[in-house]
């Protein structure tokens, strides 16, 4: 069964020009040249499943990413989660789609406030959605805390205190306050070591199987797309270029950009054990 | 081993220890030792704040005199000894150029491509004629892998993208052909196919020219591919040292497989990455014997009394580990 379902999505961005140009554009009836990020892409989530997109950066699979979460909007296409169309919403239903899907960013150094504590990152969702715990407050967070694998005394401490796998932790930690249905991690372990980057790695694998979620990662790099995703989709200049498992990714590959990555990966992994 | 006057670099017993504001003395690095001949490139691997770059960077004055509490032992650069020599202003961009991490952050947001790379030419040889220098930044973005320069020359750092502002960075480095090139992390954070271009173009700079490379990345797989020898470092001690071939094949130090197991395999089969468990301790906590014992799987009583050093266990492979003593 799908839980994410993408059909024909298309973004265009205007290249910013000089504002004599933009003018002139203005009374000449002229189209602003724009830059096209992605064109046509469609794809769809199963329930449970670990999906892979992988592409360079410019490949646009950040602004799809962005796209889904409702911080851009699409020039056209349609996006449903469980059925429901999930663009060109307003503010309660927009919430109501946000209690589903969540996201996990990038940078853990930027996309935690420096000036609030652990106990308000986390507690903040909770807010915005109106939701009360059933339990005590206190009891709630330290468990989800140490379900990310943290220490419940971290509520008291500012996110500069931590490592960048354990801020990458409670970042993770904050997209699951609601029990999403799906959570789209964007490059959420490129910023990481390769020994903190397989904890993390192997963080999101027990989440994803304990909390039976769906999830969609994110990354350039094609070694860790590979090893966790079950299907993997490559973007290529904004476009869907290779839908493949991501079992016979390294046999099966067809197009000639996944040929051609695949070769410069192999290349770096060659020779090790 | 070479005669002794093709070396480049050579380090012995080199530590360094730091001073914070609140007054902690933090030892971020201890009794390193190497040599690094003409033509060859060094590859030193860890996990962030095991030292690396703060390694680096010290043994070239990169880091502010006010923060530095204790520095020892001897760092010869071309024959003379430089661990405690206060100005690098005649070395540095010259004789040694340093790509350093983070494009966006290293480089001057109000300055165009083409002046902060002729500030470095205008520094070092200050009657150079404006054609000339000219010249001198074109072949250097050629050889970083820019095709078409000048069409960049005023470009801002924020119009390039990513791996443009990395190449830029690696153009500023070699622009006067240095001996040694240092690279703090050139490649993180860019795709597999820039990645091969990157380490590509630096591998044919060394062999051209003779220099002389040293690479810091957590990266093994970046290494294997440029590195001649590499030094695994983990809390400001050397582990483990050798050819990249003998290093990354059989790992001896359970820290160096541990770093090994926990690379993404690109194979037919999903094998998952293998986490190394907790975390690594900071340089004021460090423990008392081998730095490694309290993640160790093989781990014994002598492990926590004393400190392993360096020990040849095959022809040109060291290892620092109570299991091969």
């Amino acid at each position: 069964m799908n839980i994410l379902e993408v059909n024909n999505i298309s973004k265009n961005f205007e290249i910013e020009q000089p504002i004599a140009v933009r003018i002139r554009n203005f009374f000449t009836r002229k189209q602003a040249p724009s830059f096209c990020a992605l064109n046509n892409v469609s794809f769809n989530v199963k329930k449970g499943e670990i999906l892979g997109i992988l592409g360079e950066s410019g490949s646009g699979k950040s602004t799809l990413a962005k796209i889904l979460m409702g911080i851009y909007s699409p020039d056209s296409g349609t996006a449903e989660l469980n059925s429901q169309s999930i663009f060109n919403l307003n503010y309660s239903r927009r919430l109501k789609i946000l209690r589903k899907m969540q996201m996990v960013f990038q940078d853990p150094f930027s996309s935690l406030d420096p000036r609030m504590t652990v106990r308000r990152i986390l507690s903040e969702p909770l807010k915005i959605h109106g939701i009360k715990p059933e339990t005590n407050i206190e009891e709630f967070l330290a468990q989800r805390l140490k379900e990310v694998g943290m220490d419940p005394s971290a509520l008291n401490s500012y996110p500069s205190e931590f490592s960048g796998g354990q801020r990458q932790r409670i970042g993770i930690c904050r997209a699951l306050m609601l029990n999403p249905e799906l959570l789209i991690a964007d490059e959420a372990v490129s910023a990481l070591d390769v020994s903190v980057q397989a904890q993390i790695l192997e963080l999101l694998l027990s989440l994803q199987k304990r909390r039976n979620l769906s999830l969609i990662f994110i990354s350039h790099d094609v070694a860790v797309v590979r090893q966790i995703s079950d299907r993997i989709i490559l973007l290529y200049k904004g476009r869907l270029v290779e839908e493949i498992d991501a079992d016979k990714l390294l046999t099966a590959a067809k197009h000639e950009y996944t040929k051609r990555l695949l070769e410069s990966a192999l290349y770096l992994r060659e020779n090790i054990p | 081993m070479g005669p002794p006057n093709s070396k480049m670099l050579t380090t012995e017993n080199y530590s360094l220890t730091l001073k914070d504001s609140e007054g902690r003395v933090l030892p971020v690095v201890e009794n390193v030792s190497f040599s690094l001949e003409k033509g060859k490139c060094l590859g030193i691997a860890g996990e962030s704040g095991s030292g690396k770059s703060v390694l680096a960077m010290s043994m070239f004055g990169l880091i502010s005199q006010t923060s530095i509490a204790k520095k020892s032992g001897k760092v010869l650069f071309n024959g003379s000894d430089i661990a405690h020599s206060c100005d690098m202003r005649g070395i540095l961009g010259k004789k040694v150029g340093i790509i350093f991490q983070e494009p966006m952050t290293a480089m001057n947001p109000l300055m165009t491509l083409y002046q902060q790379i002729s500030e470095t030419v205008r520094a070092h040889t200050p009657k150079i004629e404006e054609n000339e220098v000219r010249n001198k930044c074109f072949c250097a973005l050629k050889s970083a892998g820019f095709s078409e320069p000048a069409n960049f020359w005023n470009s801002y750092p924020h119009q390039l993208s990513g791996g443009m502002r990395q190449r830029a960075m690696i153009a500023m480095a070699i622009v006067m052909d240095p001996d040694l090139i240092i690279a703090d992390e050139p490649t993180t954070a860019i795709d597999a196919e820039l990645q091969v271009q990157i380490v590509s173009e630096l591998k044919r700079k060394i062999n051209e020219k003779n220099n002389a490379m040293i690479f810091i990345s957590h990266d093994l797989g970046v290494m294997r591919v440029l590195a001649d020898d590499i030094a695994i470092m983990y809390c400001g001690c050397l582990v483990e040292k050798g050819t990249a071939k003998s290093v990354l094949s059989q790992p001896k130090h359970p820290y160096t497989q541990a770093l090994v197991n926990a690379l993404p395999r690109l194979v037919k089969n999903r094998i998952m990455p293998v986490a190394i468990p907790k975390n690594m301790p900071s340089p004021d906590t460090k423990p008392k014997g081998c730095v490694f014992c309290d993640r160790c799987p093989n781990v014994s009583d002598k492990c926590l009394d004393e400190r392993p050093k360096l020990k040849e266990i095959d022809k040109n492979h060291f290892v620092a580990c109570e299991l091969y003593l």
